[in-house]
């Protein structure tokens, strides 16, 4: 669909990002020592912390993506939701505390306190590259899939928007200000998916007969675009979808339902018929042409599991499969990622820790029950765009108020200058501090800690606005699955027996890591959805059975470090390697 | 930090710093701020912690081997209102939450310096 930019929307939104950055200029005052760039100088109050932790985490693609995977598909994007928030109690329970003990800066520190060793150093460093990197890819491709639509510029734009913006907030002021992004931005987010969703209850459910035809949207060789077969304009575009068409019995003949709780909302559409859509993809001579289709289904059966996992019904075991290794790598993937444990620097102690961490849980899990009833929202509202899943929650706000759309799509930018810029920062440490000073052996001192830290991190935004121009058309979460899989395959089973298995030796680190890291990489790049949606081939020629690796990859990660760990010399206790 | 440095004492010789107590087994964990008040009640905290976590486990896998192997379950309404899918992704949510403080709350009292003891 095309997009009216908005003279206001570009207002509130320039004056969000401003903000921020004026933010963080002002922030970046301070003092400027390498502990501090990268740590924050160990004072972040434990308050700040937690609501910073839902802004780290609760990236582009948990408020477009899940929103809008619900509301195409029901149920299955609550999965995202659980599985998302119950990476969290590994993170807290199983390596919150030892790693505050073990640690100084980042993630590859904490691994290596007990071996001083240049290989695991090394091996640790590029997981972490590799990681922030694919975290980062979903990210700003998700920038540029909110500025298209809200200022009418070209997705690359807003790539660009979005890297430029965070390389300065992180090379003026490093971890402080990124602290403050995401505490900013967890609690605008968290406050403003609260406005919407009680206007979503106190508007209720309405009947809503919109034409049920197809839709067709051509792209044809020379480029032009055609909707159901004349060229796209303002006034000839898709028609906005996703409606209710049938109350439950007992409403009568009545098309609304008035104001209802949040239970009561849930019932209700269980008992409604929704009309969905979806697209079908085919080439010919003429072009390619997506042509979308209304499927009317009963709202038990969107609310409950199979609508985006289709083997969930049809008892497809592959497919079964694919869906257990995404919950496993989600679940273990949390604890894995850099950005995430590199927040657990920034407060004083273990108590503070674990405070922080409980105000954490608390926002991310009122944000995604919020999140769901945003989705189902979105699903009824009649106003998706059926070429974008990921537009489903500002379109919804739009729905509601244009000022709101306003607000909501700038806090959706601002959701992912808190990602990147936290993203960009663990990468940055990791070259800085772990390749260049540990692994080079380039002695720096403090100022020159910084000043790589800051090279590194401008660096790494123009990799990242690169690869998010270039990966324009990927599905966002599927995006964020990748990089959840190779973190948990790649860092977890050196983390946790690390920490729980004194046998463990370097080797069996470093093995597990890249072992893990190279496996699950391999096995998504040879997937039936890479095939098709990267190289542009058939799905049968994968040589991998389902495609996520989690179920795989996380076991041989943890094999490789036992086998490697008693077929090498134990280390003797306190001596550096 | 095990982190060995070479550098000229007044005097001629070297420093080596080796790394204080290595960091042993976590129930016993010899941490590098060994003298923070508490610091041998990480054990108790993190055994704990140890315990919510295979609690969320059970209900989480629980909860996915019905998605897959008895989805029926999860479609049923036994309270008439919202279905069993959506109440346990709720239910695991709060469960999140509440084991998070559980075990802060756990924590704490198991950490606060008792006087007359060893």
């Amino acid at each position: 669909m095309l997009y009216e930019s908005s003279p206001v929307a570009i207002a509130i939104f320039a004056s969000f990002v401003l903000a921020v950055i004026g933010l963080s200029f002002w922030l970046g005052r301070k003092g400027q020592s390498a502990k501090g760039y990268y740590a924050a100088h160990g004072e972040i109050h434990w308050f700040i912390n937690g609501i910073a932790f839902a802004g780290d985490y609760l990236s582009a693609a948990s408020f477009l993506g899940i929103c809008g995977m619900i509301a195409f598909h029901g149920f299955d994007g609550f999965l995202y939701s659980i599985g998302f928030l119950a990476g969290w109690i590994v993170a807290l329970f199983v390596i919150a505390e030892p790693i505050k003990s073990l640690g100084k800066f980042t993630f590859a520190d904490a691994l290596d306190a007990k071996y001083n060793s240049r290989g695991i150093k090394l091996s640790v460093a590029i997981s972490t590259l590799v990681v922030s990197i694919f975290y980062l890819i979903p990210q700003m491709v998700g920038a540029g899939d909110l500025i298209m639509p809200l200022l009418g510029l070209p997705h690359a734009v807003g790539v660009i928007l979005v890297g430029v913006a965070v390389t300065l907030i992180v090379v003026t002021a490093g971890m402080v200000s990124t602290t403050w992004v995401q505490f900013i931005k967890g609690s605008l987010l968290v406050f403003f998916c609260g406005v919407l969703t009680s206007m979503i209850l106190s508007r209720g459910l309405t009947v809503n007969t919109g034409s049920l035809e197809p839709q067709t949207r051509t792209v044809t060789p020379d480029g032009r675009v055609l909707v159901n077969g004349e060229p796209q304009t303002r006034d000839h575009d898709l028609r906005p979808v996703g409606t209710l068409v049938a109350l439950p019995e007992r409403y009568g003949d009545a098309t609304t339902t008035g104001p209802l709780g949040p239970l009561e909302y849930l019932s209700v559409l269980e008992d409604s018929r929704i009309v969905t859509w979806s697209g079908q993809k085919s080439t010919d001579a003429s072009g390619t042409h997506t042509v979308y289709t209304p499927t009317e289904k009963a709202g038990a059966d969107l609310l409950k599991p199979g609508g985006y996992f289709k083997g969930l019904t049809t008892g497809k075991l592959a497919d079964k499969l694919d869906f257990a290794s995404l919950m496993l790598a989600l679940f273990c993937g949390t604890a894995s990622l850099p950005h995430i444990l590199i927040r657990y620097y920034t407060v004083k102690d273990a108590a503070a820790a674990r405070k922080s961490t409980v105000v954490g849980i608390a926002a991310i899990g009122a944000f995604y029950v919020l999140t769901l009833f945003l989705g189902l929202g979105a699903m009824t509202s009649g106003a998706l765009d059926p070429t974008s899943t990921n537009m489903a929650a500002p379109l919804l706000a739009k729905s509601f108020s244009n000022t709101l759309f306003a607000v909501i799509s700038a806090i959706a930018f601002t959701t992912v200058l808190g990602t990147v810029s936290g993203l960009i920062m663990a990468g940055s440490g990791a070259v800085a501090h772990d390749l260049v000073e540990n692994v080079l052996g380039i002695p720096m001192n403090d100022d020159e800690k910084v000043r790589c830290g800051k090279i590194a991190a401008v660096g790494l935004g123009i990799v990242a606005m690169a690869l998010g121009i270039l990966f324009r058309n990927f599905n966002v979460s599927f995006l964020v699955g990748w990089a959840f899989n190779i973190a948990a395959s790649a860092n977890l089973p050196a983390l946790v027996m690390l920490l729980f298995w004194p046998r463990t030796t370097k080797e069996g680190i470093i093995a597990a890591v890249m072992v893990g890291m190279v496996a699950s990489l391999g096995w998504i790049l040879l997937s039936a959805d890479t095939f098709e949606k990267v190289y542009g081939m058939s799905r049968d020629a994968s040589p991998v059975p389902f495609s996520q690796p989690g179920l795989v990859t996380i076991p041989l990660g943890f094999i490789v470090l036992i086998v490697v760990s008693l077929l090498t010399k134990a280390q003797p206790q306190g001596k550096p390697a | 930090m095990a982190r060995s440095r070479r550098s000229p004492e007044p005097g001629g010789g070297y420093t080596r710093e080796v790394a204080g107590s290595p960091p042993r087994h976590p129930w016993g964990w010899d941490v590098a701020d060994n003298s923070e008040p508490g610091s041998r009640g990480r054990g108790r905290a993190a055994r704990i912690g140890f315990g919510l976590f295979w609690v969320y486990v059970i209900l989480y896998f629980g909860f996915i081997a019905l998605v897959l192997f008895r989805p029926d379950i999860l479609s049923s309404r036994p309270l008439g209102g919202v279905n069993l899918a959506i109440a346990s992704g709720l239910g695991l949510i709060a469960a999140a939450l509440l084991l998070s403080v559980v075990y802060m709350v756990a924590a704490r009292v198991v950490e606060s310096p008792r006087r007359g003891r060893r």
